[in-house]
């Protein structure tokens, strides 16, 4: 071979043919190996599907064929990457120069990424920057680029695209920005696309329409798909044949009906036991834990089996609400008057039973993380009444709100964001407890050991900083936080979808375990049908501010009755190759804006009876 | 646009009455009494009270200071205490070779300062952007009439190339510009090197690299301009540092503009020339501000002001 790889074959339908590759980062005696002898080969219009845990080296493996490694500090130290262009001869990607490399980069290989919140250039139009990768590649002038854009942005089903192409990044949802990406990608119609956790970052329904976009995007073009996941339930949307890699190296292969139907590898069974299935808990009406997750784990997974408690609906509830509205001023104007306000919640009633899990479901923008901070007053919410264990809450004196934000506890999305990096571990536990009163300094620091082994970790973890754990690890470190000031009460944003499904698994199995142990209510909000249909008691489905459904769990999901609930539920992936191409309403285009001009106030909801405690908007 | 510059505009009215009370204070704060230097060595304590008397400093100082604000607003900046003269035409004279050697310097320093800049972070870590950090340290710690000495010293004295003072041709603007936009290029550089570096490593620079643009054209289109956010309200504070290096560059280089002026003033206590002129730099401080701010708007497109 020489340099830059050239040599011709016959072609044998294999587009990129990978054979033990490794990457390492860092220099000197010990750099990093992030992948060890990793062999992979893509057909032609083939689908495959690498699924592994954060930090399993398959972003890496994906960024070395872009060769992209580079640029992070990685370095491709051996094994081949045979790549077929598109005239039919075979190039080793390892072996190009930076310049031959940016001729295929975009152009016979495309990649699409996780975060589209970032993944746009904020400062550049929408046009310009599909535009610009046209022009590099083509050649075509800057207008017909322009048309070339526009036709590709229709393909994604972007709707007004011509608009859209003027607009700024910021702008657009993140679901509109993941298609604007996938525009980008496949405006010099590659061969192959790499599609690194395309929807992870997206709402549920959000994901289901991505994920059927580049499915038929794919058929209609021919191209060759590597996808990186860690859910098994996309898996089964997508794939046709499955790599499976834990700590760098590849456990197993193989065609995705095999996989699903007889893993071999204990890894692999463990990560297809965490994925929430929907309908997985019919006939039952309490929370329950998912069964054997432990591979390899970083935690110590606490084994004591504790009895469900039955929640006693005859007692008053733990915390009941009426009336809760919260609307946000929109300023307009040299003197900033008020024409229109976000009606982020408007007019919903809450009741939560002691020991119970009341689980908030919406897409993002709903309302829902807005309700969780309405409570504790975290923003400005008005309400008719609101009790909290027996005492009115509704003059909500000075020390009431103390004891309310004592008592109640929250638990955030980001567990990267929500811990203070420059305290250690211990001191975020105790100060909690420090500013209520609740303990001494000595004692405070004695009890953080003590909630640390709660939650799974060790007692020596107390002096470390937030950096030296991983995403599920410091999400359980926001839990033990939580549970210092005794609370009755613990609202989750979102608290596990920001980890990896494996990792989501075990915090949910560590939510029910504390539930269970010490009587704790939850205000679960997620936008994730299927994990919700594991944690919770009852539900309450939100949209544009207002609650469309609510009552006990297996009454809503076995019986959903307001469409809305039942679109909710058809996008949840489910985590069967059989199943992929069946025929489901998904949710389509945006979430219609709650913003409204003054004195429009949206009507308010009329609830019909389905069952006993079952209620669903009337439609 | 134009409403959000009209409300920044008037929210200025407040800080510079704000201002307007601490100059005012700070001037009347000075130990000395201008009238006793205006009168002379020799002069009769009757002839230093009529003084006081005419130039009205005997009159309660919150009088004193609502007059102050009253010309302040009609634009009568009164006479200098000691010539006479209108301290308007004062200013008005010494305004245009201040703002010659404000502009040179600063267009300049922005340009050097932006490529040292993306020089260094191009080269993040090596030898080329050591070399580099090095210079625009140097140029942040010497201090700058020391500098505008020894450039003196070679380019005037020794070759003989240009002059040594004052303000007759353009090339008398080289010297000292670029002795007051050193600091300015070398703050600049280092700010636009760790800007840089900062925004290389987003996810829409990987973005680029993944669509095969050249690395030219991922640098200059897609990184700098991000990284010029924050870099345009630095341009805006570092006016202010070029305001107070123009004075003493001024002296070194007997530049006929408002530094000079100003320590004319302020060795004989010439109240109404130094109010007025602190005045004027304040507000030029916050006009070039609120340039920064409505630029920083134009760049990012996420704050498009109302």
């Amino acid at each position: 071979m020489t340099t830059g790889g050239h040599c011709t074959a016959a072609d044998d339908g294999i587009l990129l043919d990978v054979d033990g590759l490794d990457i390492t980062f860092g220099q000197g005696a010990t750099p990093f190996a992030a992948v060890r002898g990793l062999d992979l080969r893509i057909g032609r219009g083939e689908t495959v599907a690498i699924v592994g845990e954060s930090g399993s080296g398959k972003s890496v493996s994906a960024l070395s064929i872009m060769r992209l490694v580079e640029f992070g500090g990685g370095r491709i130290a051996g094994g081949s990457l045979r790549f077929q262009r598109r005239d039919g001869t075979k190039i080793a990607l390892e072996a190009l120069s930076e310049e031959e490399a940016r001729d295929i980069r975009g152009n016979e290989i495309a990649m699409i990424f996780q975060e589209p919140m970032t993944s746009l250039n904020p400062v550049l139009l929408i046009g310009e920057q599909i535009i610009e990768a046209i022009v590099t590649h083509q050649d075509k002038s800057h207008r017909e680029a322009a048309e070339i854009a526009f036709e590709m942005l229709e393909t994604v089903r972007i709707p007004n695209a011509r608009a859209i192409m003027k607009r700024y990044p910021h702008q657009l949802s993140g679901g509109m920005r993941q298609r604007v990406m996938i525009a980008l990608a496949l405006c010099c119609r590659p061969q192959l696309l790499i599609a690194d956790e395309p929807t992870t970052a997206l709402d549920v329904t959000i994901q289901a329409q991505i994920l059927r976009l580049i499915r038929d995007l794919q058929k209609k073009t021919g191209m060759s798909v590597l996808f990186i996941t860690h859910d098994m339930g996309v898996v089964a949307e997508v794939a046709d044949r499955v790599v499976v890699m834990y700590r760098g190296e590849k456990v197993e292969e193989g065609p995705v009906e095999t996989i699903f139907a007889a893993p071999q590898h204990a890894y692999t069974q463990a990560l297809l036991n965490a994925v929430p299935r929907l309908g997985a808990m019919t006939g039952t009406t309490a929370p329950a834990p998912f069964d054997r997750l432990a591979y390899g784990a970083s935690v110590q997974e606490v084994e004591e089996a504790v009895p469900p408690r039955p929640v006693d609906y005859g007692t008053p509830p733990l915390l009941s609400v009426r009336g809760l509205t919260t609307r946000f001023d929109i300023p307009e104007g040299l003197f900033g008057r008020v024409k229109s306000r976000v009606h982020a919640v408007e007019n919903i009633d809450l009741d939560i039973w002691p020991g119970e899990t009341l689980a908030m479901v919406g897409e993002s923008g709903c309302g829902k993380s807005t309700t969780g901070r309405s409570l504790l007053k975290l923003v400005d919410a008005q309400y008719q009444s609101f009790t909290f264990n027996n005492a009115n809450m509704s003059e909500l004196a000075a020390g009431d709100l103390r004891r309310l934000r004592r008592e109640v506890q929250f638990i955030f999305q980001d567990p990267y964001a929500s811990l203070n990096p420059r305290l250690t571990v211990g001191f975020s536990i105790c100060e909690p407890m420090l500013i209520h009163g609740i303990e001494t300094k000595a004692n405070a620091m004695d009890r953080a050991v003590w909630l640390l082994e709660q939650v799974g970790l060790s007692a020596d973890h107390v002096h470390r900083y937030p950096h030296a754990f991983s995403g599920g690890q410091r999400q359980r470190i926001a839990i033990a936080r939580a549970l210092s000031t005794n609370p009755k009460l613990i609202i989750a944003d979102e608290a596990v979808s920001a980890l990896d499904v494996s990792v989501q698994a075990q915090v949910i199995n560590l939510m029910i375990d504390l539930q269970r142990r010490f009587g704790i209510s939850y205000l679960f909000i997620s936008h994730d049908m299927a994990v919700v249909e594991r944690i919770s008691h009852r539900v309450a489905v939100m949209y544009l501010g207002q609650i469309v459904e609510h009552g006990p769990r297996f009454r809503v999901f076995e019986n959903p009755h307001h469409s809305y609930t039942k679109r909710l539920m058809s996008a949840v992936p489910i985590p069967d190759p059989g199943l992929r191409d069946r025929d489901r309403p998904l949710i389509t285009g945006e979430i219609p804006s709650p913003v409204r001009a003054i004195g429009d106030v949206p009507p308010p909801v009329r609830f019909e009876q389905v069952h006993d405690a079952h209620f669903a908007a009337c439609e | 646009m134009a409403n959000y510059f009209l409300r920044r505009l008037m929210a200025m009215i407040p800080v510079l009455v704000i201002i307007s009370i601490f100059v005012f204070g700070f001037v009347h704060a000075l130990p000395g009494d201008p009238a006793r230097i205006m009168a002379g060595e020799d002069a009769t304590l009757a002839d230093v009270e009529a003084l006081r008397q005419r130039l009205g400093l005997n009159d309660g100082l919150l009088l004193q200071y609502f007059t102050f604000l009253k010309n302040l607003v009609t634009f009568n900046l009164g006479n200098s205490l000691r010539t006479g003269e209108p301290v308007y035409d004062m200013l008005a004279r010494a305004f245009m070779p201040t703002f010659w050697l404000s502009f040179c310097a600063l267009a300049w320093s922005l340009v050097a300062g932006l490529f040292i800049g993306v020089f260094s972070a191009t080269r993040h870590g090596k030898a080329a952007d050591r070399l580099g950090m090095v210079v625009a340290v140097s140029g942040i710690s010497m201090p700058n009439f020391w500098l505008g000495i020894l450039l003196m010293q070679l380019f005037s004295l020794k070759l003989k190339w240009l002059g040594t003072s004052g303000f007759e041709t353009a090339s008398d603007l080289i010297l000292p510009s670029i002795t007051l936009g050193t600091t300015v290029a070398a703050v600049m550089a280092r700010f636009t090197r760790s800007a840089l570096i900062e925004v290389v490593r987003e996810d829409y620079i990987r973005t680029a690299r993944a669509k095969g643009l050249s690395a030219r054209i991922v640098i200059w289109k897609h990184a700098l301009r991000n990284a010029l956010i924050p870099i345009v309200t630095m341009i805006g504070l570092q006016f202010g540092f070029l305001l107070g290096g123009s004075i003493v560059i001024e002296r070194v280089f007997r530049w006929p503009g408002l530094g000079s002026v100003l320590v004319e003033a302020i060795y004989v206590r010439d109240y109404a020339v130094i109010q007025a002129e602190l005045m004027l730099f304040s507000f030029e401080f916050l006009l070039i501000n609120l340039v920064a701010d409505v630029l920083y708007g134009f760049i990012n497109p996420a704050i498009r002001y109302k």
